[in-house]
């Protein structure tokens, strides 16, 4: 039973991770959030099911689980793809809304049947749970530990066929004959079958460009990446209008189908906002650092991205680590940093464009650091970077045109020729100088309808500087603002991606009231747990996902913070929870442990990895032991508690983290075992 | 003595006039109209839609421009859009028109309109032919309109659709609208109707001075902002942004047998060219 449950939940952390990355490069990756995190709502209903239906807490019903849920992961894919579902329309046609309920309907049901399986494991050894609940931990752990390696390998969905035989296979472990027979056979065919996938939204940049050739496709962890030759390509962020040069010949670089630049046809480079760092200097200078890509490549010495697989399409001399571990790490200073900062959703983390990071990249720079990202209307990005850049230094060149602005960080004031320089660059380009703010022409080449001034309290948007403890570059939603989702014209002005966090958590907990509330006022059993199992379902995912936000800050890239957090906390709470009869205080031990532990994350994959395990071998402790304590009819409730709680800390997390900051999820997760402790 | 008199009568009349004027020259030739332009379309059962949804939607939301509430009152759209939705065709919204087009909400299309600040004879450049109808609104202000679209399915469909309603002045060109159209520049106004990540160089270099381009910027599936070039009469180029609106991406290129670039893609979007934020 204890191997079922391992092998089960193994297969479904990696069906969890590759659904993610499937459904990131169908749809967009806060469509592919959202989906997920109600279709894990799945485990929340399994333990429903199970309190309404005791007849299915019996042993044959783990390996009867196993096989339906490895049965069931492909016809979900197929009906997914059946569904016409386009997120770029929610925001006015009602019909794709009922279309994204089907789609969470959909992922929902394997995820229920694969809940129903370990939830009746554990309900069958209620008495002693913790063997079983660490198999199921070290099982998840050893999923989320194999996605990475196995997405290297090929498009996720393929992938998802070995997580399906694996489950299959479990059934072997402890199934009657019949079923053992239809195990084998399963995890014999389920690798060979023609397998289905979801196509890539035809709005998408690779999808949408025409004629493209020499096309080549990689898998990984961090996304999908093509490279395509497309002729109708004119890749020039910042080109000037009277440009006697155009971007053409250029080869694309694509991330999850979006554009992510593009390599050759440079001669416009010069007619740019990009080369402001170059014509400030009065040169191009020898050691030049590229953060990410940019349409400066070649005159990198050096490329930093987390995505190897991008650095080696790109063809450029690269370092595939995330940029502010690089910068952290740096020993040897650089002439100039470049930065070109691309446009993420909301709950990204962005260590490098946080006030820290930009003092990093200043720091190693000797000359300068310039950053230069794309302008909205209202603007936002540009008052964000430009307000950061004002906390780091006093020296500040800038300047825009009407949809891009290039900041260039300086350790001092420009010179009269430096400045000379720039003028004339922006004269002849028709760019206008916005810092320092003396620079500016009196007539400028833009105007537009809101300028790049420092605005008022009432700005709609969250301007304020990211920082180490909240590094959500990104995020410029305000919830003091969430009365104009419903003003005319919204569609134009509101963070959709934002909504579409809030939009889950408030899906995740619509539908774990709606599926507690009737048994909660029916059944007592269903009351009893209630209290202690929401809160150790809050405060587990709260703290994992907190640490997980420090950790893509803190170390070589976000694979390596998966692994060293997933691997960390899964294993560690897998160890404890083996100990769990042993152990006391383990929830006082948590609260104490949860926020040192955070400050203290080293930058170092493997010893984060064991901070981690240290922090949450406790954490496998009150959950067994809770449950040995219940009356055989409240296990099912206490699971189906815990289940939709999980959900539920886990869309609300990134929310938490980006509005008030990621030691204070910590902080919520600490207060939580706190109480726990106490009963 | 009686000749005498007469005659000094008469140096004394002529004394008192105003010296003799040269005669007039003939009065100047006006500019030639080509044949049927303006086209009329008179008759048809759609004059009180057209007529509803000027005083309706263009003249409350501040269109002014004369010509230009002419034309719309004029041009039957529901000629430029497919049969099953003729009866949407005046409605306040953007319309599907087959390969991922889209005909333009028409605010959108009278606004645009209006800020070229077209007169009759001057030479408009249109990228996105798209169903042709804003080729056909433009053509009906000035005869001298050329449009590139970079479907031919559609650009071919928008030429005959074009000539059988009257729109003969009208030149249809099936190319890649990112480089313009060379051998008719300059143009005293060009419009850009499907989305540009910026403004493509070869456009502005097409524009007279003092003309006008119009287009909307930025990622092709969220919103853009629609955006004025104009260029001096010194040459300087100033671009003004007017307000945000959604439109197809502008794609395209004609595969390998010309040298590639972006073109036109049509007109409108499929969330419609909608004037939200004015």
């Amino acid at each position: 039973m204890k191997a079922t449950v391992f092998g089960l939940s193994a297969a479904v952390l990696l069906h969890e991770i590759c659904l993610l990355r499937i459904l990131s490069i169908a749809y967009w990756h806060h469509a592919a959030a959202l989906v997920v995190a109600v279709a894990l709502l799945g485990f929340g209903v399994a333990g429903t099911v199970l309190a309404l239906a005791p007849r299915l807490k019996a042993p044959a019903t783990v390996p009867l689980c196993a096989v339906l849920y490895a049965l069931l992961v492909a016809p979900s894919l197929l009906a997914a793809g059946a569904v016409d579902f386009n997120i770029l329309e929610v925001g006015w046609e009602p019909a794709q809304w009922l279309r994204l309920l089907a789609l969470e309907a959909i992922f929902l049901v394997p995820f229920l049947v694969a809940g129903l399986g370990i939830n009746v494991a554990l309900a069958l050894a209620a008495e002693r749970p913790g063997p079983t609940y660490a198999a199921n931990l070290f099982g998840s752990g050893a999923g989320s530990l194999a996605a990475p390696l196995l997405l290297a390998l090929g498009p996720p969905a393929g992938v998802l066929r070995y997580a399906a035989a694996l489950a299959a296979l479990t059934a072997l472990a402890a199934g009657p004959r019949t079923l053992r027979l239809v195990s084998v056979a399963a995890a014999a065919a389920l690798p060979v079958v023609p397998w289905p996938d979801l196509p890539m939204s035809p709005f998408k940049d690779f999808a949408s460009l025409p004629d493209k050739r020499e096309i080549v496709t990689r898998h990984g962890s961090l996304g999908r990446v093509d490279r395509a030759v497309v002729p109708a390509l004119h890749y020039a962020p910042g080109l000037s209008l009277t440009s006697p040069v155009f971007p053409e010949g250029q080869t694309a670089l694509f991330v999850d189908g979006h554009l992510a630049g593009a390599i050759g046809g440079a001669g416009h480079l010069p007619h740019t906002l990009g080369d402001l760092p170059y014509r400030l200097l009065g040169r191009v200078p020898e050691r030049v650092l590229l953060l990410g890509l940019g349409p400066d490549l070649l005159r990198a010495m050096l490329v930093v991205d987390p995505d190897r697989n991008l650095l080696d399409l790109a063809g450029v001399p690269g370092k595939a680590e995330e940029p502010r571990a690089f910068l952290d790490r740096a020993e040897a200073p650089y002439d100039l940093v470049v930065h070109h900062v691309p446009s993420l959703h909301a709950a990204a983390e962005t260590p490098v464009l946080t006030v820290e990071g930009l003092t990093a990249g200043l720091a190693v720079a000797r000359e300068g650091f310039a950053l230069s990202c794309a302008l909205t209307t209202p603007p936002r990005a540009g008052l964000k970077l430009l307000a950061t850049a004002d906390l780091v230094t006093s020296h500040v060149v800038a300047a825009r045109t009407a949809d891009r602005l290039c900041v260039v960080l300086l350790h001092r004031a420009p010179t009269a020729e430096e400045k000379a320089r720039v003028i004339a660059f922006c004269e002849e380009n028709g760019f206008d100088p916005v810092r320092p703010a003396d620079w500016g022409f009196p007539e400028p080449f833009h105007i537009t309808r809101t300028p790049l001034a420092a605005p008022g309290g009432d700005y709609p948007y969250d301007i304020r500087p990211a920082t180490d403890a909240r590094p959500y570059f990104f995020k410029f939603f305000r919830w003091s603002r969430i009365t104009d989702l419903f003003a005319e014209g919204a569609t134009t002005f509101v963070e959709w991606a934002y909504v579409a966090m809030i939009v889950a958590l408030l899906e995740a907990l619509l539908l774990g009231a709606l599926l507690m509330a009737a048994p909660v006022a029916l059944s007592r059993a269903a009351r009893a747990p209630a209290l202690r199992f929401v809160a150790l379902g809050c405060g587990f995912m709260l703290l994992e996902m907190a640490y997980l936000a420090r950790a893509m800050v803190r170390l070589e890239g976000p694979a390596a913070a998966a692994a060293a957090v997933f691997g960390g906390f899964l294993v560690g709470s897998g160890l404890g929870s083996l100990c769990s009869a042993r152990l006391r205080h383990a929830a006082l031990a948590v609260a104490v442990l949860a926020l040192p532990g955070y400050w203290i994350m080293p930058s170092s994959t493997i010893l984060a990895a064991i901070l981690c395990a240290a922090v949450a071998f406790p954490m496998g402790v009150p959950f067994p032991e809770a449950l040995s304590r219940l009356r055989p009819e409240s296990v099912p409730w206490a699971l189906a508690w815990n289940g939709c709680a999980s959900v539920a800390a886990a869309a609300g997390a990134p929310l938490l983290s980006s509005s008030v900051s990621i030691p204070f999820t910590a902080g919520a997760a600490a207060l939580l075992y706190l109480l726990i402790s106490r009963r | 003595m009686r000749w005498r008199a007469a005659f000094l009568l008469l140096a004394a009349l002529a004394c008192g006039q105003e010296p003799a004027k040269p005669p007039e020259p003939p009065p100047s030739q006006a500019p030639e109209r080509p044949p049927g332009w303006p086209p009329q379309h008179k008759g048809d059962l759609f004059g009180k839609n057209r007529e509803w949804m000027v005083t309706k939607q263009l003249v409350p939301r501040g269109i002014s421009d004369e010509s230009v509430l002419r034309a719309m009152r004029t041009v039957p759209r529901h000629s430029f859009v497919p049969v099953a939705l003729r009866g949407h065709a005046y409605e306040d919204r953007p319309l599907p028109i087959g390969h991922d087009q889209t005909i333009s909400q028409p605010f959108i299309v009278a606004s645009m309109t209006e800020e070229l600040r077209l007169k009759e004879g001057m030479k408009v450049l249109e990228i996105g032919t798209g169903s042709g109808y804003q080729a056909a609104v433009l053509a009906q202000i000035t005869p001298h309109v050329f449009t590139i679209e970079i479907k031919e399915p559609l650009a071919i469909a928008a030429r005959d659709r074009l000539r059988e309603l009257g729109y003969r002045t009208v030149q249809v060109r099936h190319a890649d609208g990112y480089y313009g159209w060379k051998e008719e520049a300059p143009f005293d106004a060009i419009m850009v109707t499907a989305a540009a990540p910026h403004v493509p160089p070869p456009l502005v270099e097409q524009l007279k001075q003092g003309g006008r381009l119009i287009l909307p910027v930025g990622p092709p599936l969220g919103t853009q902002d629609l955006r004025l070039v104009a260029k001096d009469e010194k040459g300087k180029v100033r671009s003004r942004s007017l307000y945000d609106v959604r439109f197809v991406p502008l794609t395209g290129s004609l595969g390998e047998e010309k040298k590639g670039g972006a073109g036109g893609g049509g007109e409108g979007a499929k969330e419609g060219g909608e004037g939200a934020g004015k």
